[in-house]
């Protein structure tokens, strides 16, 4: 057996590839790729250029389509659904990206289906089903009244995009990791005019110039990089990839970035066993029984309504729960859906009391999913549609049934249960393993930020979310940026930015002793969760500046690549070191203000210095921009 | 110079990505690139020189599990790709009416369940004008 392969691709890291594109689309997942189309359609170049192949680029997988509030069939609009999010999260979430996804996000499914994508259940196999609309033959998940989130066929959406991006020609650059965004005369703050970037495959270097760049790199965290690189959230989905890369070359370009401290708590995903492989009652799952080891079904309760329910019907119809239909609204906050009492509880106490049931014998471990109880349309949307049809979790699907696993007969064992993500954090602060939604790069309502010549889309927005916000967004952003590159030139692009930017990027390609990215991103992450979490005070947050500040000193510059794929990671690692410190930085400095009442931002300065700035309370309601979410919305609309 | 050097990757002992040499032909000569090396999120599946074998893993540890590979392949309802879960990692079940215990992996498990997904394990993907 041999213990090394040689490198297939023919490496050249003295090479400069230069490309123009009126259009630069940076990450080509789902916002990506929806940008560029749009951009397409409105006559200008575009190219997309992504560290994958944008054949499987991005979350690559939809299970549900979510925040349909602009589905005639939806009960609650898109109004009434951002007043909803805005009281339930106490006005923190910034509305743009979440009031444009509720007004666009069915009629973007409705382009992907046109586009080959498989939205309806038009085979029949549900009919009669209670979440289907025999008319239209939609597949409703959650609640069945209200009709926000669909059902739908989530590997055929990545195929359908990628597909149409080849029919029209758009040149995709693959497997090239965007490194650093250009500006004009290499000034921060100033206009983008384009990237640069580096193949992971030959390491050729390349030149992207642009009118308009569209970032579409995904979360900050979105790989769980940060906090939690070892063994927890990796290898479970999460594409390591995800670095944050976007986020670090829009700070180092001057753009404004907010909410870096709003980092999610992660489930160490579904008990470090394959994500939505195991029996759970939520998301994918929802609304499955849950059954101990002796077959007693777990009671359900509504914690918002504070009642146990009694039936199936009402798990999934809020009406028979007896109020508004605020738990209507898929995803968030997760709290405000029924579950049964081992999962999720509300509360320490409603976990304790659990878990003393269990101890007094009356609940018996281990706990199942128990498939062959429910209803058979139940079981086969949650199995046979939801986790098979996802698109990354198909091969839970395949695995388990090529392994005898069968869901008419079969109880699956689920590993995650007890505390709620927020719990969690409060039960152990050291628990923080990623951050989500939240953490962006600051946008108007045209999806620019703060720097001429970039926009954003996806979960590179404050507060963007989930597959059809990316969608939604992206096409947004991509008009946008079209109809800004038809009106300009190409600025100039400065070649001394240009060779510092590659003297960083090969600098690990010339080491030949020293340490590799793994031991750098886990010593990150070891920082990071000793000294950055719920219990942070002042104190910790500068221990750990110093830290991480020592390492960009010190370990960052020892680190060796040995091939272009280690060169990739390497550079990931860097964006992620980065990443780690600016948190730090905002972190320190909301504690230092003894009340922010509106939004921190910061961006660096041209002399190298940070400038935070306290935006108001729902600055994006206020002037420049119209007082009232629809007029903003109306104003802004590209179409 | 570039062109002298040469290159390389470390190989490391794992199954977690599997292939069946006597079925798996690297998608040669349909495509351009294996489709498992082509849809591989990491980019840890290398062509073989031999363009007609399995591609080469490497960097397993970096694997995302996301299945794209096997998802991706021509032939992977035949078995030329199969993705195997850590062992750590293989999910757990029970059959309801006898009680046995079950997991991915296990050996002598019991026969394949051939019920397909909804809409089969590949739906169309067509363009509606």
């Amino acid at each position: 057996m041999k213990f090394a392969v040689e490198w297939p691709y023919p490496v050249n890291y003295e090479k400069v590839n230069e490309v123009e594109t009126d259009v630069l689309v940076v990450g080509g997942g789902i916002a990506g790729s929806w940008a560029a189309l749009t951009a397409a359609k409105r006559g200008v170049n575009v190219a997309v250029v992504d560290e994958m192949d944008v054949f499987s680029a991005g979350p690559a997988g939809c299970d549900h389509w979510n925040f349909a509030f602009d589905n005639p069939a939806c009960k609650i609009k898109p109004d009434r659904a951002i007043e909803i999010l805005e009281r339930v999260t106490g006005g923190r979430v910034t509305g743009i990206a979440r009031y444009v996804t509720f007004n666009e996000s069915f009629k973007t499914l409705l382009e992907l289906e046109k586009l080959g994508a498989k939205i309806r259940d038009t085979d029949d196999e549900f009919k009669g089903a209670p979440f289907r609309d025999e008319e239209t033959k939609l597949l409703y998940a959650y609640d069945y009244d209200i009709k926000s989130s669909i059902r739908v066929w989530g590997q055929t959406f990545r195929q359908a995009l990628y597909a149409e991006l080849v029919r029209l020609r758009i040149p995709l650059y693959n497997r090239i990791l965007a490194t650093g965004l250009l500006t004009e005369g290499g000034k921060v703050g100033t206009r983008v005019v384009g990237a640069t970037g580096v193949n992971i495959r030959t390491g050729e270097f390349y030149v992207f110039k642009a009118k308009a760049t569209v970032l579409c790199t995904g979360g900050m965290d979105g790989a769980c990089r940060i906090w939690s690189y070892w063994g927890y959230c990796f290898n479970s989905l999460h594409s390591p990839s995800i670095a944050g890369v976007g986020h670090m070359m829009a700070f180092n370009a001057g753009a404004q970035l907010a909410h870096l401290d709003a980092f999610g708590i992660g489930m160490r995903s579904h008990g470090e066993m394959p994500s939505y492989a195991t029996g759970n009652p939520g998301n994918t799952w929802y609304p499955c029984t849950i059954v101990d080891a002796k077959g007693k079904e777990v009671p359900w309760v509504d914690d918002y309504a504070k009642k146990s329910l009694e039936s199936l019907e009402e798990r999934t119809r809020s009406s028979l729960r007896g109020y508004e239909a605020v738990a209507g609204v898929p995803t968030w906050p997760a709290e405000l859906f029924p579950r049964p009492i081992s999962h999720y509880p509300p509360s320490k106490e409603a976990q304790d009391d659990f878990f003393n049931r269990v101890r007094m014998g009356e609940y018996t471990l281990p706990l199942y999913a128990d498939l062959p109880s429910m209803p058979e349309y139940e079981r086969r949307a949650i199995f046979g549609l939801m986790v098979a049809q996802e698109g990354k979790t198909w091969i839970l699907y395949r695995n388990l049934t090529q392994a005898g696993f069968d869901p008419d007969k079969d109880l699956l064992q689920s590993y995650w249960f007890g505390a709620t993500a927020p719990l969690r954090a409060a039960l152990d602060p050291l628990e923080i393993i990623y951050r989500q939604g939240g953490g962006g790069i600051v946008h108007d309502w045209d999806f620019k930020t703060s720097l001429e010549g970039l926009y954003v889309a996806g979960d590179a927005c404050i507060y963007s979310s989930e597959h059809s916000g990316a969608a939604v967004t992206g096409r947004w952003a991509g008009a946008k940026a079209a109809d800004y590159a038809k009106k300009v030139s190409f600025g100039d692009v400065d070649w001394n930015q240009v060779e510092q930017e590659r003297k960083r990027v090969y600098a690990p390609t010339t080491r030949t002793s020293g340490i590799d990215w793994k031991e750098l991103n886990v010593a990150i992450c070891k920082v990071m969760r000793t000294y950055v979490n719920d219990l942070s005070n002042e104190e910790m947050l500068k221990i750990a500046l110093k830290w991480l500040e020592e390492m960009e000193q010190g370990e960052a510059q020892k680190l060796v690549a040995r091939n272009p794929h280690e060169l990739a990671r390497t550079l990931e690692t860097l964006a992620v070191l980065k990443n780690a410190k600016l948190i730090v930085i905002y972190m320190l400095e909301k504690m230092r203000r003894a009340e922010v009442k509106g939004m921190l931002t910061m961006k660096i300065k041209e002399d190298g210095e940070v400038e935070f700035r306290e935006l108001p309370p729902r600055w994006w309601l206020q002037p420049p921009y119209a007082p009232t979410y629809r007029e903003n919305y109306e104003r802004h609309k590209p179409w | 110079m570039s062109e002298t050097k040469k290159y390389y990757a470390p190989i490391s002992v794992s199954s977690i990505v599997e292939f069946d040499p006597q079925v798996c032909d690297g998608c040669y000569p349909t495509f351009r690139e294996p489709l498992c090396v082509k849809a591989c999120r990491m980019d840890i599946l290398l062509p073989n020189h031999d363009r007609t074998k399995p591609p080469i893993l490497i960097y397993p540890d970096e694997c995302c599990e996301c299945g794209c590979c096997v998802h991706a392949c021509p032939k992977s309802l035949k078995g030329a790709i199969k993705m195997n879960w850590p062992t750590h990692k293989q999910p757990r079940w029970k059959r309801k009416t006898t009680g046995e215990h079950f997991r991915v992996g296990m050996p002598n498990p019991p026969p394949p369940n051939p019920k397909p997904p909804v809409g089969g394990w590949y739906p169309e993907v067509k363009k509606k004008e």
